[in-house]
């Protein structure tokens, strides 16, 4: 039974396997060209002398504020961060809202506000944008795109095809810690929760990275929606990875709610995490200039690269090993 | 070496030696609970036991024994009735005869989901315009949220608020499968948080007939081989009885007070399960006294259907007789983003599990 | 089929308790434990808390490894590995 996509599922927005087919199979075969093709979290455009980093993403998420952010902060730094994932230093960001009317104006004040300080943690300027109100009820308070141009470095690239069996995946730190702290504020939950998102712009981290490292990291993503089990499934062409349950980094407080809640906590999401595949050498290096970053003091080692392409892997407490496949869409708190 | 991982060592080696005095025989131990499977695939246990020792999965999946009918009963209330369903995550995107909770909910369904009763007394009371109905499903854990919600309904007067029951008590099933001669169970590793409300005792006439251990455990892997630690002991000594290595989260009486919940606005009738067709006495229905709070009198709904898709092999997975491994549609037609079956559905199916978590 | 976490019981307001789940606070009906109290350790399934939890549970869980071992051991005739 092969299902044809006939209207769009919410699944479709997950992160998960669903958006990788609408993807594939909707949007690149109408919109591709080579930028596209490439599916990076940002399209490397060849301008002159020097190379142009491009992206842009779309924000939607219920609260607009959440503790540890709001919607403001999660769109320049989720932007920033596609930029950063590519090596490339953000130049300039385009701000697009749609507003549902009725939005109180101090909301509004407050997600500008914060779309401002984070652009400037983040040395970056909004330089153009665009506003339009809609109806109520159709929208959620506020969704916002932002675009954003960086300039790549000079003789450096990053991507899936310089993985090799060997390298190792480094992250900054705990692992979704904005999925479950979005999630504790969401109607109907009853649980206060004092995890707070990580949301944050990475750029200044991973250029501490690359200064002590330059070209033995290989690979960069950052893994926001579908959490790591998405993007190491996507990283997964040439190589396969192995994971130790033992040694994933989680808040005690991110593990209680996953298990409350039913959720793997490799699939819930994070905004303020940078996934780097680093050649085994420069691996101290890496976490060394990490944990010098104040977003990046609980740097580890996530897991290890190997032969067995395509297959995410990792070892459980009592000395099996299972399969991390990409999740579905984003996961539901379950009672079973 | 962690404590834990000392532990798992001791006791696999442990269930290598007792199988060992077992030779010659194969052994079917059944884990009743979704949870297990889970725990079992999760860990790779499956990987690790003895040859003679086989770990095949039960009916405790509430998501995966519920009717497609059923399904499609919920789907109907909330297009063509107008009813405002409210359900666990588990449910959502379960396949009806001819759609899901989620197809129905693109279509304009209105579905919330919930992770406890309590947001859908919430909805019912904040939108008294509203025609509340709460899914539900699931064995004697699950039942007492759900019987503790139509007792508050009923103190408050919230006429708008129903449940629609599909909930099931676990030991008919159980005997059910014991009974059959094609299945042939040696022992059953019975789920700790049905035991926590029904406690041990509530397996004594089913283990004394049948005379197969029956060990309630918890869901931590080494809880588990605990579990069959002990079956495989009761096996060699000849001694089949019901015990809990659940420590004494799990009581000898249960949960009285859960139990006089259920009680008071529940009583059994027959039911449909998925797969495995109508047990006598397994289900669960609400009382004639809050008939104004079940949504299969409100709406007057007959029986769920039941139409198994071609080809899949659910039923035989839910009762143990074949592997999700041995159906043909498995990991081809039917993968978790495309389910055919309810196995596959929910995260606790057996083919979920074996999909999700198959051995590397 | 049933997924429950333990916490402890840190308000408690007739059926209507606040139990601390790994530092989340969760709000919990603990109607099906009547007799739980403030400083309970319960185990939470879907919003409701089904059963207290002794304070020597991990113990006892050690405890039932050990008997299962010495129970195993005496199967097979002797002491030794």
């Amino acid at each position: 039974m092969t299902e044809q996509i006939d209207t769009i599922k919410l699944a479709h927005g997950g992160g998960g396997s669903l958006m990788q087919e609408l993807i594939q199979k909707e949007i690149i075969p109408v919109l591709g060209g080579t930028g596209l093709n490439g599916l990076a979290d940002s399209a490397r455009l060849d301008v002159g002398a020097g190379a142009l980093a491009f992206t842009t993403d779309s924000f939607v998420v219920k609260p607009v504020i959440f503790p540890g952010g709001d919607i403001g902060r999660l769109a320049v730094a989720g932007t920033v961060n596609d930029l950063a994932a590519r090596g490339a230093k953000p130049l300039a960001l385009s701000l697009a809202m749609i507003i549902e009317e009725g939005l109180p104006m101090a909301t509004f004040r407050q997600i500008l506000a914060s779309v401002a300080s984070t652009a400037r943690e983040a040395g970056v300027e909004i330089v153009t944008g665009d506003t339009k109100v809609v109806e109520k009820g159709e929208a959620e308070g506020v969704f916002l795109t932002t675009s954003g141009i960086g300039q790549m470095r000079a003789g450096l690239d990053f991507g899936p095809e310089r993985i090799e069996p060997g390298d190792v995946v480094i992250v900054n730190g705990t692992l979704g810690d904005h999925g479950i702290a979005v999630m504790s504020v969401r109607e109907g939950l009853r649980f206060v929760s004092p995890v707070k998102s990580d949301v944050a712009p990475l750029a200044g981290m991973v250029d501490a990275v690359l200064d002590a490292c330059g070209d033995a990291v290989k690979c960069m993503t950052d893994p926001t929606r579908g959490g790591v089990a998405s993007n190491l499934n996507e990283m997964a062409q040439k190589v396969g990875y192995v994971l130790d349950e033992q040694t994933i980094p989680v808040r005690p407080e991110v593990r209680g709610a996953c298990e409350m809640l039913g959720l793997d906590v490799l699939t819930v999401a994070n905004e303020g995490k940078m996934l780097m595949v680093v050649a085994p050498e420069a691996v101290d290096k890496a976490i060394e200039a990490l944990k010098g970053h104040p977003l990046g003091r609980n740097a580890v080692v996530l897991g290890v690269a190997d032969g067995q392409a395509k297959r995410v892997r990792i070892k459980t407490s009592i000395g099996g090993e299972r399969i991390i496949d990409t999740p579905y869409g984003e996961e539901l708190p379950r009672i079973c | 070496m962690t404590t834990e991982q000392n532990e798992s060592q001791r006791l696999i080696a442990l269930i290598g030696k007792l199988s060992e005095k077992l030779p010659g025989r194969h052994m079917k131990v059944m884990e009743v609970c979704g949870t297990h499977t889970v725990t079992a695939q999760r860990s790779g246990l499956h990987s690790i036991l003895p040859e003679n020792l086989r770990l095949v999965s039960g009916p405790g999946c509430p998501v995966c024994v519920t009717p497609a009918g059923y399904i499609e009963q919920a789907v109907e209330l909330t297009l063509s009735r107008g009813a405002h369903i409210v359900t666990y995550g588990d449910m959502l995107r379960v396949p009806g005869l001819t759609m899901s909770l989620e197809d129905a909910r693109r279509q304009g369904g209105k579905i919330t989901v919930a992770y406890s009763v309590h947001a859908a007394l919430k909805l019912a009371r904040e939108n008294p315009q509203e025609k509340v109905v709460f899914l539900g499903i699931g064995f004697e854990t699950t039942t007492p949220p759900s019987a503790y919600a139509v007792k508050v309904a009923h103190e408050e007067a919230l006429t708008n608020f129903m449940v629609f029951s599909a909930h099931k008590i676990m030991i008919p099933a159980m005997e059910a499968l014991l009974a059959d001669p094609n299945l042939a169970i040696d022992g059953y590793l019975a789920p700790g948080h049905v035991s926590v409300i029904i406690g041990t005792d509530a397996y004594k006439a089913m283990t004394e007939r049948y005379r197969r251990p029956c060990v309630v455990a918890g869901f931590e892997a080494n809880q588990m081989l605990l579990g069959l630690v002990r079956i495989l002991s009761q096996i060699i000594s000849g001694s089949p009885a019901v015990e809990s290595v659940y420590a004494d989260r799990v009581k000898a009486q249960g949960n009285i007070a859960a139990q006089g919940l259920i009680d008071e606005i529940f009583t059994t009738a027959d039911s449909r399960w998925r797969g495995v067709g109508v047990i006598p006495g397994s289900g669960l229905v609400l009382r004639e006294a809050f008939s104004k709070y079940d949504a299969k009198q409100v709406f007057d709904l007959p029986d769920p259907q039941e139409k198994e898709p071609a080809g899949c092999l659910c039923a035989n997975v839910i009762k143990g007789i074949d592997l999700p491994t041995d159906c043909p549609l498995f990991g081809k037609a039917c993968t978790p983003n495309n389910p055919v079956g309810a196995c596959m559905v929910s995260r606790e199916g057996t083919c979920s599990a074996y999909f999700k978590y198959r051995k590397a | 089929m049933c997924l429950a976490v333990a916490g402890k019981v840190i308000q408690l307001e007739e059926h209507n308790a606040v139990v601390a789940i790994e530092g989340n606070q969760v709000e919990v009906t603990a109607i099906l434990i009547p007799e739980v109290k403030v400083g309970d350790h319960v185990l939470v399934h879907a919003g409701f808390a089904i059963t207290i939890i002794s304070k020597d549970d991990h113990d006892a869980q050690c405890e039932l490894l050990r008997e299962a071992e010495a129970k195993a051991q005496a199967l097979f005739g002797d002491k030794g590995q």
